[in-house]
């Protein structure tokens, strides 16, 4: 058999063929989930503090419940909570970003709201957020909130007129003694993990079209791995 | 004249050699892609807690960061479409308790590609998370990784050659790990789930894609949820 002829250079364009092929394939499809750095700091008893952030509606993706809230779902014609089971359902998809500004991943909010009404009564529901950072992890935390600060809001806003104003409110009222909620656990750098967290609400606008301008706030406090 | 001929030998060895080894890995029968057969009767529907989706009856919204095969609905949603986003995926649905029950709950797919990825290894994976909310009980909150290889290979690729959307009847267990022998696992839980751990799969069952992403079918979560006595008997 001769190798220096048409056979020969044949052979040799399978085997660089292949090989090309075999590194291209080794080295796609070349998935790589950015990492920004966390900005944390210190408590008490070496916690780690870290605040997540979303501003309301430019983060906001994605938002539904039964249609009855005087908080819009969105984007307009998104399937509602109809069925009798889940229709006391909330559930948020938005960007979450860093103390930087920075958007760091993004998270998922459900909440069951309780019989009664909300806006004349302090009634408390529970909470689960799911924050994913690529990267990192996920981070699955729970919490009761009340609605008994944003009654104010809510007031001139069904009366048929915009609220605006300066709210910073915490929401969160358990379910710790403390009246914080619990980070339940997580995957990746957040595996076991476990500690409180608070959601703040910085409010500055509610229009009687269910749109509000705000900064929500998740702090984190992470308990120190012994 | 000698040489021209050898180079356009040599140029059709090299794409007859990129042929062969995409051939190759196309039908090479990895382990995993046996999982499907192996896992459903060990999860079967009368050992375990299931929760159905109807696609896309009951999607509520998907998006993602503009690298997955899906079409992102309703009309006029954002995409998650900032830098360290690129390779993540949101779905919010609601839940049924088998595929003609009523609606019992709701909840959220999070997804973002994992960064073991490797079309080599026959690996198209994610992290994934879903947490589903049952109104009354609790919310349970799942971590699975995926392999999506066979899906690619039996749905998409097909679908991108043919031109054609993809009519027929695919069944796969998704679940790749984290546990052994291909299970996922039970992360977190409050009300009736609040210390309940445990595996799950995920089972996907596809009849239509469209060249657009567009889906039908039905997606399913099957979770083993030891009773905390159960537990701790295992603990012990």
């Amino acid at each position: 058999m001769r190798w220096g002829g048409n056979r020969g250079a044949a052979l040799l364009g399978v085997a660089v063929g292949a090989g090309l092929t075999l590194v291209g394939l080794a080295i796609l499809p070349g998935i790589e989930n950015p990492a920004v750095a966390p900005i944390t700091t210190r408590g008490e008893n070496g916690a780690l503090i870290e605040s997540f952030f979303f501003n309301g509606p430019q983060d906001v993706v994605a938002i539904t419940h039964n249609g009855k809230l005087p908080l819009a779902a969105s984007p307009p014609g998104i399937t509602l909570f109809s069925e009798p089971a889940i229709d006391k359902g909330f559930a948020l998809i938005t960007q979450i970003r860093n103390a930087a500004g920075e958007i760091v991943g993004y998270a998922a909010e459900l909440e069951v709201h309780p019989e009664g009404d909300m806006l004349t009564q302090n009634l408390k529901w529970n909470t689960d957020w799911v924050l994913v950072l690529p990267a990192r992890g996920a981070l699955f935390l729970h919490q009761q909130e009340h609605s008994g600060p944003l009654r104010e809001i809510m007031k001139p806003v069904l009366a048929g007129e915009d609220w605006r104003g300066d709210l910073r409110v915490q929401t969160t009222v358990g379910p710790r003694s403390d009246g914080r909620g619990v980070i339940l656990g997580g995957t990746g750098e957040f595996t076991g993990a476990r500690g409180a967290f608070i959601e703040i609400d910085h409010l500055t606008q509610w229009t009687t079209g269910g749109q509000i301008v705000a900064q929500f706030e998740l702090r984190l406090e992470r308990e120190a791995v012994p | 004249m000698t040489a021209l001929w050898r180079g356009l030998w040599f140029i059709a060895g090299l794409l007859g050699g990129g042929v062969l080894v995409l051939a190759g890995l196309y039908v090479f029968p990895f382990a995993f892609e046996r999982r499907t057969e192996a896992l459903l009767p060990a999860f079967s529907t009368a050992q375990t807690e299931h929760y159905v989706l109807r696609i896309p009856g009951d999607m509520v919204m998907a998006t993602h960061g503009g690298r997955m095969p899906f079409k992102p609905m309703p009309e006029g949603v954002a995409l998650l479409d900032a830098e360290n986003l690129a390779n993540t995926f949101a779905l919010v649905t609601k839940f049924r308790n088998r595929p003609d029950g009523p609606v019992i709950g709701f909840g959220t797919e999070l997804e973002m590609l994992h960064e073991g990825s490797s079309f080599l290894l026959g690996r198209l994976m994610t992290h994934t998370f879903w947490s589903v909310v049952v109104p009354g009980r609790g919310t349970v909150h799942l971590y699975e990784t995926e392999n999506n290889w066979q899906l690619f290979k039996r749905v998409v690729l097909p679908m991108k050659w043919s031109g054609k959307a993809f009519e027929g009847r695919f069944l796969s267990v998704n679940t790749y790990g984290p546990r052994p022998g291909y299970r996922g696992m039970i992360v977190a839980g409050t009300g009736e789930f609040a210390g309940r751990q445990g595996e799950f799969i995920e089972i996907g069952r596809i009849t239509h894609m469209g060249l657009a992403g567009d889906l039908k079918g039905l997606m399913e979560l099957r979770l083993t949820l030891p009773t905390m006595t159960e537990q701790d008997s295992t603990d012990e």
